[in-house]
């Protein structure tokens, strides 16, 4: 029998055993090896939007790359966004409607059709369906980019990379998400009043005068300002995983699929 | 390894910034204008370069030959400046391009050409695309001007009427033509090629390679 076979078959007795028994022998050094893995994924962070924020000037070099990222964000999420933007808006009016019956006035469907949708459904949605299609599409493209040398061509043309690949995206993001968001906030309440009426006895009057009566214009712009953020964060952290990959084909598996927490870590 | 490296024309080298070449001291010295000095380069606990020193003169082919894995890629991408080295210095025209900020190591390299050991073509780029990336970004000329430029790349090494075409529908060799065609393109003062004889054609290379192999 092997040392490590023995090794395993011992910790297996002690009730530990794989990562879990390195842990739990070393602590110290477990937790001191993680500090010091997220002080330089931060730093390096920190270094990489320092860099964006100085090629912001360099206008020549994104502007097409711009335009073009803001259309495929656009496009990819369009389609999903209107789907997905039906169901929430449906689900949220059958079960406001359900938990309203006997309590409320049906008006406050609409209540809460606005504030549900414009602060939180509105930009949520749009900041998944992101993270999902476009998040994971921006790592993996750039993480190709990456173990295939095409970011070192790039700078052996005079490129900034940081400029041509990295801004764009995270530009595009930034507008798009909030362009995203009106369009689900748009569809979600669409959605929602057509199911009110349909399932309910509430007409539309009563839907719109309950959408009125708690209407602010906070809410929409809270819920763009959020939509800012995540776009921010989404493309940021994408453009990261991918920009920093590393180790071939399993290098930019790992960066299309750990770019997905990002709306979390926005919210 | 790479520490008796010596430089391969077999000139007496002198760096052109040397005060005596100008004044005739040297008559028949040649222009030196990259010079690599004591270059030391590790990754992890693998030592790539332990040392090297070369200088490459005006005008002149150098070949670099070593085993696989010794470093020569590593080599070009320090004299490009992806890479920075452990120590040691890279001097083009007499200046250290790896103490410079890094906006001053972009305009050198716009004096640089390099073909990739993979070729590295833009792949959601067209060939169009790809080899006048950079005249559309750093020169003013005219669209119809780059795109004569692009045919004049583009047919020096053997390939017409691929203009429209993206990398994944090239085959390996065609790639690495391209990928020739965009360094040439901005007319650069030196061309660092990784592996030149990757992908070519044996039996009849094209004008711009034959060209490139016997300078």
């Amino acid at each position: 029998m092997g040392g490590a076979e023995a090794n395993q078959l011992k910790g297996k007795a002690q009730g530990t055993s794989g990562p879990l028994s390195h842990i739990a022998m070393n602590p110290i050094s477990f937790i001191g090896k993680e500090v010091i893995k997220f002080s330089f994924h931060l730093g390096r962070m920190v270094k990489l939007l320092w860099e964006i924020l100085k090629a912001v000037p360099d206008f020549r070099t994104y502007s097409k790359p711009l335009a073009k990222q803001m259309l495929v964000i656009g496009n990819r999420s369009l389609t999903i966004i209107f789907f997905i933007s039906i169901l929430a808006g449906m689900t949220v009016s059958v079960q406001t409607a359900y938990n309203l019956k006997s309590y409320a006035p049906l008006y406050f469907l609409g209540s809460t059709m606005e504030k549900t949708i414009f602060l939180e459904f509105g930009p949520l949605l749009a900041a998944f369906i992101l993270v999902g299609k476009v998040g994971a599409t921006i790592a993996a493209e750039l993480g190709t980019m990456r173990v295939t040398e095409q970011i070192d061509a790039l700078e052996s043309l005079a490129f900034n990379p940081v400029s041509y690949l990295i801004l764009p995206r995270v530009v595009a993001g930034m507008i798009m998400v909030p362009v995203l968001t009106i369009f689900a906030d748009a569809v979600g309440i669409t959605a929602g009043w057509l199911t009110s009426i349909a399932k309910t006895n509430v007409t539309t009057r009563q839907f719109f005068y309950g959408f009125k009566s708690v209407y602010q214009t906070f809410d929409l712009s809270f819920g763009l300002i959020k939509a800012v953020f995540f776009g921010l964060t989404i493309t940021f952290v994408s453009c990261y995983e991918g920009y920093y990959a590393r180790q071939g084909a399993e290098g930019v598996g790992r960066a299309a699929t750990s770019q997905w927490l990002s709306p979390l870590s926005s919210y | 390894m790479w520490g008796g490296l010596q430089p391969v024309s077999g000139y007496r080298l002198y760096h052109h910034t040397d005060l005596r070449l100008f004044l005739g001291l040297y008559p028949f010295g040649v222009l030196v204008l990259i010079e690599l000095m004591g270059l030391v380069k590790s990754f992890g606990e693998l030592q790539v370069l332990g040392g090297v020193d070369l200088s490459i003169s005006e005008g002149k082919t150098v070949a670099i030959i070593g085993e696989s894995g010794c470093g020569k890629s590593v080599l070009l991408k320090i004299i490009i400046g992806l890479l920075k080295p452990d120590s040691g210095s890279v001097l083009l025209d007499g200046q250290d391009i790896t103490k410079i900020k890094y906006k001053e190591l972009v305009e050198i390299r716009k004096r640089f050409g390099m073909v990739f050991q993979g070729s590295a073509l833009f792949d959601s780029l067209t060939v169009d695309e790809n080899v006048g990336l950079g005249l559309r970004r750093h020169t003013r000329i005219s669209e119809e001007e780059i795109r004569k430029k692009i045919g004049w790349c583009l047919s020096h090494v053997g390939l017409e009427g691929v203009e429209d075409k993206y990398p994944a529908q090239l085959s390996g060799g065609m790639k690495k033509r391209v990928a020739f065609a965009r360094a040439i393109a901005m007319d650069p003062q030196f061309l660092l090629y990784d592996e030149p004889n990757t992908g070519l054609d044996p039996i009849t290379p094209p004008e711009g390679y034959t060209n490139l192999l016997i300078t």
